[in-house]
């Protein structure tokens, strides 16, 4: 179960393999399959083209997440198995785009917790260290 | 005569503050971090001076229009201590006194040692300071951040069988009620101190059982409780288990009779339970419930292991807050998530022993908690809690469930009524859309059982002026604590100095 503190480590991981699996779809088109390049006229054709770069980007996401193998198992809390890399790969062709949004939106929250945090603490008075009184006398003249 | 040297406020320069649990945040016009003059010496110079302060801020409050809060601890999962005009962080405030042997009434009936203490000594800086004497709270809450006025005012329990809560044991308190007034408050049948130290902190002295009944559990809404006087005990230690018992009809015929006499609860050996509570995941009963039970003694008993923390996960843990959100999203994930949570937090032990600030430990950890805890008579718990394990059930809300027994009190307005025990009924989980609804679900259940029931006032709850839940279960005792507070503040500007959009909305600001 990964700690909330952990996620923006977790999607640091998905933006590098966001932007490797994307050069590797890249390298994909320009030696081999060329017409995955081109945007098509006829909307059929263009809506298969689509489903292809979807297909080779979530190919090649789980193939970048099996070669980070070492590093996956690093970051990602817990047991770790095949289906990590499949759901790592998966996510990753969500694009770095998407997952550089998604850390932004992660860090603010992490820094408005923390502004929460202290704020709410400064207020439970243990922004400054609490006196230690030594024993008083309930009389007059103490 | 000199005066005495002023508290220092520091104002804070925050408009916002939000409660320990995060569950709420509260809007306000000013937040002061009040400190003695004398912070590391405790001395009644200073106490009253500290005094003198706050009652030139309450009129400063009075010729504003604002009202005004001490904020405790700051523990309460409602806005119950929380004011949109000036809130009193009163937490540096912790100056003790002993009281000499010569300071105590001559008809005090009690047996412990008697501490004056100010409002924001924390349950965790008492425990730490008693035990430096040989000495003890009767007992406290599960957790100990909450400080000796806070908890006081919102009735906060422990689970001690025969103790009872925080108000049982303190004896005597100091209110500050307006600008030119102070209060020292004593039971006309349980007097504490001698008549001149109410003079020595240049209060007036009230013995009044009606009074006192009704002003140690006001939520901060009949004055500014400055100081307590607390009766204590000597140290003692808590042999404690943790075991999974079923909760069958042998154990609930128990409860309900409230006699652990030959008892076979965990650990027992022909000893009483000292502090007795069940913790049921509802979407794992099979093992039973997970049965907390402490035995009090003098010492350790031989064989006995050194004392582990009550709960390793806290209400507030960040685990909590994502164990929320991800039921949210997914209500399938509910059933493991809610075995993850009981794997964290309730993890079986047996035999541990140490002193109750050895094992009510310091909670640190925070996040987006929610808690809602009914009191129900003894007679009517089983049923009860088995409405709220099937609301949780069919809200697949990633909660627990737990039992506590308390012993009732007598303040006017206690949650802890019903006698002689009170079984204290609390859903816990993170914040999220699905526990709500299993609060919802089970407290709408309860009114149509006809349960009898009262909300725990410093956590979750849908009371409003216009709720059975309200009046139908205090009756008569919200009237008998308007008029004691009608009494304490006897003008109306002074009870809406005081007031606040908890009272405003349970109509008992006037």
């Amino acid at each position: 179960m990964p700690e909330f503190s952990s996620l923006p480590t977790i999607i640091t991981l998905l933006i590098a393999l966001s932007v490797a699996s994307e050069r590797v779809v890249e390298m994909i088109k320009g030696l081999f399959w060329r017409q995955l390049n081109e945007r098509q006229e006829d909307p059929g054709r263009e809506a298969r083209r689509r489903v292809w770069l979807h297909v080779l980007g979530a190919l090649a996401g789980v193939g970048v997440s099996a070669l980070a193998w070492p590093v996956v198992v690093e970051v990602v809390p817990g047991d770790t198995s095949w289906l990590t890399v499949v759901a790592l790969g998966l996510l990753a062709s969500g694009g770095s785009g998407f997952w550089n949004t998604i850390l932004t939106y992660v860090l603010n929250i992490k820094e408005l917790k923390k502004t929460d945090v202290e704020q709410a603490r400064g207020a439970a008075g243990a922004a400054r260290p609490l006196p230690q009184p030594t024993d008083g006398v309930l009389s007059p003249g103490h | 005569m000199t005066a005495p040297p002023l508290a220092v406020l520091r104002d804070t320069g925050r408009n916002r503050w939000a409660n320990w649990h995060e569950n709420f945040e509260q809007r306000l016009h000013k937040l002061y971090d009040v400190w003695n003059a004398e912070p590391n010496r405790s001395t009644l110079a200073g106490y009253n001076g500290t005094t003198r302060r706050l009652q030139q801020l309450l009129q400063e409050a009075l010729d504003t229009g604002r009202s005004v809060r001490a904020l405790g601890g700051g523990w309460s999962f409602t806005p119950v201590a929380a004011t949109d005009g000036i809130l009193l962080n009163t937490r540096p405030l912790n100056y003790r006194f002993p009281i000499a042997g010569d300071q105590v009434h001559p008809g005090f009936r009690g047996t412990g040692p008697l501490f004056f203490v100010q409002c924001g000594m924390s349950i965790a800086e008492l425990n730490t300071y008693l035990a430096s004497k040989n000495l003890a709270l009767p007992t406290s809450g599960a957790s100990n951040g909450q400080t000796i006025a806070g908890a006081l005012s919102t009735g906060t329990h422990g689970a001690a069988l025969t103790v009872g809560s925080i108000p049982e044991y303190v004896v005597a308190l100091h209110v500050i009620t307006g600008p030119g007034r102070s209060v020292w408050l004593e039971r006309q049948s349980y007097p504490a101190v001698a008549d001149a130290l109410a003079g020595y902190v240049q209060a007036d002295l009230v013995r009044d059982d009606e009074l006192f009944d009704a002003a140690v559990v006001a939520f901060g809404s009949m004055g500014i409780i400055h100081g307590v006087v607390l009766e204590v005990t000597p140290l003692f230690r808590l042999n404690a288990w943790r075991k999974r018992v079923p909760l069958d009809d042998a154990l609930w015929g128990r409860i309900e009779r409230n006699d652990y006499a030959g008892n076979t609860l965990p650990g027992a050996g022909g000893r009483m339970p000292h502090h007795l509570q069940f913790v049921i995941n509802p979407f794992d009963q099979g093992g039973g419930a997970f049965c907390t039970v402490m035995y009090r003694e003098a010492t350790c008993p031989a064989g006995s292991k050194p004392a582990e923390p009550f709960a390793k996960v806290a209400q507030g843990d960040g685990a909590l807050e994502l164990i929320g959100l991800l039921t949210d999203v997914a209500g399938d994930l509910t059933d493991d998530l809610a075995k993850l949570l009981t794997k964290l937090g309730y993890k079986e032990y047996d035999n541990r022993c140490g002193t109750p600030g050895q094992i009510f430990k310091d909670t640190t950890t925070r996040g987006h908690a929610a808690s809602a805890a009914m009191g129900v008579p003894l007679d009517r718990a089983r049923e009860a809690t088995a409405l709220a394990v099937r609301a949780v059930q069919q809200a697949k809300a990633p909660a627990l469930v737990a039992l506590r027994f308390v012993k009732a009190s007598p303040a006017t307005l206690a949650f802890t009524r019903y006698a002689p025990v009170t079984c204290v009924l609390e859903v816990d989980g993170p914040e999220s859309a699905r526990v709500r609804q299993a609060y919802r679900a089970a407290w709408n259940a309860l009114d149509a059982a006809g349960i009898p029931y009262t909300f725990h006032w410093g956590k979750l709850n849908n009371l409003d002026r216009t709720s059975v839940r309200f009046a139908n279960r205090y009756g008569s005792a919200v009237q008998h604590w308007m008029d004691a507070r009608a009494r304490l503040l006897p003008t109306p500007e002074l009870r809406r100095l005081f007031a606040n959009a908890f009272t405003d909305h349970l109509d008992l600001s006037d």
